[in-house]
């Protein structure tokens, strides 16, 4: 089965085979491939000759009569067939009928002068369904699934490398570390910040954390990181720009007396001898939760972990009963937290 | 033409304009110079850092006549018809009237038709936030194939709000707050284009009062020009924001630290008497407070104070305090700004407040006074005693007074209340000894016991006043009691009405209690003997069997020898 890069070469190389089957969940991918073959294939000028159908509201038949009908004007027509359910183990339920014999007598032996692709956009396709057998055996498949954590650096190096800018190391880790796994937002950072650089500049860090956008889910996560690390400054920029952002005071409290309250457990669990997994067990958190919090934990004493869970307990309440201006008191609190563990 | 507000008359034309956001400039003029400009943008930020004004000049730099160009002319025909609003392929909405889906395939339903005057067609949608989820998947459809002639930008103060779909989709710019430092700046550059004189504190603390939105800030400069008679100056500020003065700030953090009580309360007496609202001052003591507590854990953390300025007596200031003085007195004011807003008499409850921050640090300054401070306690009880037996004495003149008290009585009255508190009634204890007989005493020894008992279960405060005490003598209808401290005398005269009343009982009879402190008893009978002792010598035989009797009286059958 070719990887996504290999078929987007070849399809800039202009080769391109009549028959396609894209499935996966990763958009970007799908996009992409999409946008290549409208280049590949058609003309400048040609557009009348793209199709686009969504299966879930017309019949593949359809489709296929579309496919043996020459193209207008021109060598290649591309028709781009979306949404195809079909494939999936368990179909959804639609008001009319796809004829997949007729697609299958298509497959075998498709018109010369179009190009078909058909997208699937859900996780898995039902390999035991003849039609899906067909498809393996005469089209390209091509698999779109999300990239895993760890392929981000080389996925980040290598659009990088597409937009002729090279990344300074510190600032491909923040980038790793705030982009995760979604290409789009790879795509635009980088574009962004290609253009901010020029042509054959370098991203350094500073560069990046003046123009990256702060993602929600990122950034609360990274107050707890400043808070641990002891970075006052860090932290308290961090919670500013959450406040702008309109996310509540309490619930950073409650994320925040959850992440002690679990390197409390760890740092109990681990006197007694547990191993990582053993605590993974015991405390039914995520295996990661447990191995970032193994490193941590030797970093606080037990009476300084309790003496902060106390605190946030009484910033919390005096949050909920109003007692105090919040943004005041959560800065208080980081401020408090931090001289604790500076003091350690 | 009518008056416009500063901050609409400066509205950035150009990129340059756009302060504080060197980093969304650059990357803009690049991807117009380049012609490599995305097909829709999303500006996220606070209000008033630029976001709409940048979106107005991306629209016209791609679509002016110079085309490519870093930044738009503001000259030719399309830069006007921009500016006025005459060029219909620049469509500026506001996604907040505008919230149905209706209104997003309006837009989807004309986005295929090219531009009719300029090269691009710019939707500029405001406050994108507000839309509808169906209005954003409308618009999500459009976003991921749009025709090659149209661009989209998006604005919101709240990207979070936004799909990620969409967000997806477009190219993300965030606004930050703008640094005080290019506000100063920019303020000084419009300041001088207006010929307004402003000095500069004046603009550094109208940047603070702005918090990073340039809209803001220029409101505050507009009101403060308006204010004035000609020159900007930190007092016209002020009196614009409401704040108070960071010199008053720090002096009055200073003066509490220092337990200058007197000083603290003065400054606090003048911001209110200038008419500063008292909730805003404990508000921005509190936030100074804060800054100087950052200050101190993180000197970096200077472009995040929210009300100071960094100089030099800030700087000292933070140099002298400690983190837990100022944590205490933060908390001291966050109280008293939560009372403020029950009370009518805030300026009361600051007083307190500051007084409570200055005491309270005094204390910890002298530990030994905390020891001081019981013994302090007694003082004051003991003088509140003394003022309470005062304010009897003189409601009620001395019962001796009636039965024709001799003048040296008088004159001694007011020295011995001076000392002791309790007057001693010489004269009527004189009286009873003379009247005193032995088996009045001895009457009163013999039950002194039970009647003790018998008052404890009536009154103990009573009981506990007398227990110590002893009959020292006895008339028909007085009793004298010697107690062990002059103090007892005044606490029994408290309780005097039950004791009689159970001694009453007990004997058989109303008797008055004369009490006396033991060592006044003891002077009184020295003298009182030595009285008899010399009458004795002086006067008569016949006078001789009285005294006998006398001491016979004072001293029991045992102790007399008489010599003839």
């Amino acid at each position: 089965m070719p990887a996504y890069t290999e078929v987007l070469s070849d399809l800039r190389k202009g080769n391109v085979s009549n028959m396609y089957l894209l499935y996966g969940t990763e958009t970007y991918f799908i996009q992409q491939l999409k946008n290549q073959f409208i280049q590949s294939v058609i003309q400048q000028g040609d557009e009348e000759n793209i199709s686009t159908y969504n299966l879930e509201e017309t019949a593949v038949q359809d489709v296929v009569r579309d496919a043996e009908t020459f193209p207008f004007f021109g060598d290649k027509k591309l028709i781009i067939a979306e949404h195809a359910t079909f494939l999936q183990a368990k179909p959804k339920k639609l008001a009319f009928q796809h004829d997949l014999e007729m697609l299958g007598q298509y497959v075998k032996n498709p018109a010369p002068y179009t190009v078909l692709v058909l997208i699937a956009d859900y996780e898995k396709i039902d390999q035991r369904k003849k039609i899906s057998k067909a498809l393996n055996q005469h089209s390209v498949v091509v698999p779109c699934e999300p990239i895993k954590p760890y392929e981000a650096k080389k996925w980040l190096q290598h659009m990088a490398g597409r937009v002729n800018v090279s990344i300074a190391p510190d600032a491909l880790e923040l980038l790793e570390a705030e982009l995760a796994t979604n290409l789009y937002l790879m795509q635009n950072e980088l574009t962004k910040l290609s253009l901010y650089v020029g042509e054959k500049g370098t991203v350094t860090k500073d560069i990046v954390e003046m123009l990256l956008v702060n993602s929600m889910e990122q950034t609360s996560l990274q107050l707890v990181d400043a808070v641990i690390a002891g970075d006052l400054k860090r932290a308290i920029s961090i919670h500013t720009h959450l406040l702008n952002m309109k996310e509540d005071a309490i619930a950073l409290v409650a994320l925040l007396a959850y992440q002690f309250r679990t390197i409390l457990q760890i740092k109990r669990l681990k006197q007694k001898g547990y191993s990582q997994s053993q605590m993974q067990k015991q405390l039914g958190v995520h295996p990661y939760v447990i191995k970032l919090n193994d490193q941590r934990e030797s970093r606080f004493s037990d009476g300084q972990l309790e003496t902060i869970i106390i605190r946030l307990a009484q910033t919390d309440a005096m949050l909920k009963q109003g007692k105090m201006d919040k943004k005041l008191a959560f800065e208080l609190l980081l401020h408090d937290i931090i001289q604790m563990r500076k003091s350690h | 033409m009518s008056y416009q507000a500063l901050y609409r008359t400066w509205r950035p034309r150009t990129f340059k304009d756009v302060v504080g956001q060197t980093h969304i400039t650059r990357t803009l003029q690049n991807a117009i110079t380049q012609q490599k400009f995305s097909h829709a943008y999303v500006f996220s930020g606070p209000r008033g850092t630029g976001k709409t004004s940048a979106a107005k000049i991306f629209a016209q730099t791609i679509n002016c006549e110079q085309a490519p160009t870093e930044e738009p002319c503001n000259e030719c025909a399309a830069c006007r018809g921009i500016l006025d609003g005459s060029i219909s392929d620049v469509i500026e909405m506001d996604a907040a009237s505008h919230t149905s889906v209706e209104d997003i395939r309006d837009i989807r339903d004309k986005v295929k038709y090219a531009a009719s005057s300029v090269p691009y067609k710019v939707y500029i949608i405001d406050e994108v936030h507000m839309i509808s989820t169906s209005a954003f998947n409308a618009l999500l459809k459009t976003l991921e194939e749009p025709p090659k002639h149209v661009v989209f930008i998006l604005a919101t103060t709240e990207p979070h709000k936004i799909p990620l779909t969409i967000l997806s989709r477009c190219q993300r710019f965030d606004f930050k707050p703008i640094p005080n430092k290019a506000m100063v700046e920019r303020m000084q550059y419009i300041t001088e284009a207006e010929a307004i004189d402003a000095a500069n504190d004046a603009l550094e603390a109208i940047a603070l009062a702005a918090e990073g939105g340039m809209r803001d800030a220029l409101s505050i400069l507009d009101q403060a020009v308006s204010f004035s008679d000609g020159h900007v100056g930190m007092d016209e500020v002020l009196a614009v924001t409401g704040g108070v003065a960071q010199h008053i700030l720090t002096d009055v953090v200073k003066a509490m630290h220092d337990g200058d009580v007197n000083a603290a309360l003065t400054l606090l007496d003048d911001v209110i008497q200038h008419g500063k609202d008292p909730g805003r001052f404990v508000f921005d003591m509190i936030y100074y407070l804060r800054d100087v507590l950052l200050y101190k854990s993180a000197p970096t953390l200077e472009g995040m104070l929210e009300r100071a300025v960094v100089n030099d007596a800030f700087k000292a200031l933070t140099e002298t305090v400690q983190v837990q003085w100022l944590q205490e007195a933060m908390m001291t004011l966050n109280e008293c700004q939560q009372e403020l807003k029950w009370t009518n008499s805030p300026k009361v409850f600051i007083e307190m407040a500051l007084l409570t921050i200055t005491n309270r640090l005094s204390q910890e300054k002298t530990p030994t006074q905390a020891v001081d401070s019981t013994e302090l306690q007694a003082l004051q009880d003991k003088l509140a005693r003394l003022e309470q037996q005062l304010e009897k004495v003189q409601q009620a003149p001395p019962q001796g007074q009636s039965s024709g008290t001799p003048t040296p009585e008088r004159r001694r009255q007011p020295a011995r209340q001076n000392k002791n508190g309790y007057k001693v009634p010489y004269e009527r204890i004189r009286h009873v000894l003379s009247e005193a007989t032995k088996p009045n005493l001895k009457d009163v020894h013999g039950k002194w016991a039970s009647f003790l008992n018998n008052l404890k279960t009536r009154s103990a405060p009573a009981h506990a006043t007398i227990q110590d005490s002893k009959p020292a003598a006895a008339s028909d209808e007085s009793l004298v009691v010697a107690f062990k401290y002059e103090i007892h005398c005044s606490l029994f005269l408290d309780n005097r009405q039950t004791v009689e009343t159970v001694l009453a009982q007990e004997l058989g009879k109303q008797m008055e209690i004369i009490p006396i402190p033991a060592h006044e008893w003891q002077e009184l009978r020295n003298e009182y003997i030595k009285g008899q002792e010399q009458a004795t010598t002086e006067e008569t035989d016949q006078q001789k069997d009285p005294l006998i009797e006398e001491a016979r009286k004072l001293v029991g059958d045992d102790l007399l020898h008489i010599h003839d």
